[in-house]
């Protein structure tokens, strides 16, 4: 009975709604539209054609829910935050090999059904801050 | 089902849930291990994490539940001392995946496993297949008389199992209301879901991004699922009707997997139902098989003496 009620906390209010191992399982439960703003952290190479980083390279994690979270909430933080990000960053990347010149963190927003239907251009993009990678000398070229 | 029927059952669950969830913590170790790369910022402490009060945990502290957990997880599976080790390895598993869900991001995967631990640690789940059990009939014992039945234990275990379900049902009937069965909300999730993976270079699911093409088959997908968890507390039923609850369940997590490329590995593995399995019915089955197999085989197979 108690392990019962223990699952059923958050439905009564009690504690938070959204903890382990009790939970609402609110996950995909909101109602969502298709257009959405998505903070991303992206490389750019000289040419300025971009590259998908790696939750690893991101935000030191394999797993992309946590990777997504940091941004979102350095992104929230406000410019501070997003900067010191953009530097962890363009640290972790600047250790592997690479043509990334540029690290540039960004909201894009986007029609996600559409993208999937081949329109994969943002419709809107606000990038937050740019810093460079520095590379050690010999790793250059 | 006999209480015998359901004390083999229960020991069955106990070898189940205690050695997948070994198996799990080992695997899970390097995530919850590189928690402490994470910065202190990112520390939101939850559950009983957030109870005890506990601050980041040391790595030689964290090294240390690692190990005790793995070895109270062999030491539960085998039933070994399980009055000890069942209730040890489902609070050090409860803190260590508490813990790695400490920081700022909480998953929904484990949630079930986690209770189902506590029931399995907490009654009487070794009085037989164990090494409690072996030591028990070596000495002549008579077994103990459980303070709690069996039949209760597994019967709390699909109950957790259906409320797990329940639970997620009214969420989306609180959260998104009739909207979700439209297919709309569905849909526009899994194409979220699915970018939202790509542009943070995870691995998504293309077929998922494929079928957003298709407005109905959401609308078809999003019942089927309010459906099934509605439906949940059918794994209670006999189990010519829980069976396939039970199916439809593990169904309804194949195809979350390939259109979401969202793991739940512990209900993928089917282990998550167990309790609703007659498992010592397919064991008997199994060894009646095997020795009539091994008879007819004796009995007209040519001698290599």
């Amino acid at each position: 009975m108690v392990l019962v009620g223990w699952s059923l906390f958050p439905l009564l209010g009690w504690g938070r709604a959204d903890s382990f191992p009790h939970s609402t399982y609110p996950m995909f439960s909101y109602a969502r539209e298709p257009i959405a703003d998505i903070d991303v952290v992206r490389g750019r190479r000289a040419d300025g054609s971009s590259v998908t980083l790696s939750p690893e390279l991101i935000a030191g994690t394999v797993e992309v829910i946590v990777a997504g979270s940091i941004v979102r909430q350095s992104v929230a933080s406000g410019t501070e935050a997003t900067v010191r990000l953009c530097r962890d960053v363009a640290a972790r990347v600047a250790m592997n090999p690479g043509d990334v010149v540029t690290i540039e963190v960004a909201t894009e927003t986007f029609d996600a059904v559409r993208w999937f239907a081949g329109d994969s251009s943002p419709m809107l993009t606000e990038i937050h801050t740019r810093c460079p990678i520095e590379r050690p000398a010999g790793d250059r070229g | 089902m006999t209480e015998a029927e359901a004390r083999r059952r229960l020991a069955m669950v106990r070898v189940l849930v205690c050695g997948y969830a070994t198996v799990y913590l080992v695997l899970r170790s390097p995530h919850i291990w590189s928690t402490g790369d994470l910065g202190a910022e990112r520390w939101d402490p939850v559950g009983v994490v957030s109870a005890l009060g506990l601050q980041p945990l040391s790595r030689p502290v964290l090294a240390a539940l690692l190990v005790a957990a793995v070895v109270a997880g062999l030491a539960a599976t085998t039933g070994c001392r399980f009055s000890v080790s069942g209730p040890a390895f489902a609070g050090l598993t409860l803190l260590l995946l508490t813990y790695r869900l400490s920081w700022g991001q909480v998953l929904h995967t484990e949630n079930l496993l986690v209770f189902h631990l506590i029931v399995v640690g907490c009654t009487p789940a070794a009085r037989c297949c164990s090494l409690d059990a072996r030591r028990s009939d070596r000495r002549g014992m008579p077994p103990d008389r459980p303070a709690t039945s069996y039949r209760g234990a597994l019967r709390l275990m699909s109950a957790l199992t259906a409320l797990s379900y329940l639970l997620a049902a009214v969420a989306k009937a609180r959260n998104g209301g009739l909207a979700w069965v439209s297919g709309d909300v569905l849909r526009n999730q899994v194409a979220y879901d699915n970018l939202r993976k790509h542009l943070l270079g995870d691995p998504h699911s293309p077929l998922g991004g494929w079928l957003t093409r298709f407005a109905w088959v959401f609308v078809a997908m999003a019942l089927a699922t309010v459906l099934i968890e509605w439906a949940a507390p059918l794994i209670g039923a006999r189990w010519t009707v829980a069976r396939w609850w039970i199916g439809a369940a593990w169904a309804f997590h194949v195809g979350v997997l390939a259109v979401m490329a969202i793991v739940f590995p512990y209900q993928l593995s089917g282990i998550a139902y167990s309790s609703a399995l007659p498992l010592e019915r397919w064991v008997r089955w199994g060894r009646s098989a095997t020795s009539v197999g091994g008879a007819q085989a004796r009995a007209s197979g040519p001698s290599l003496q």
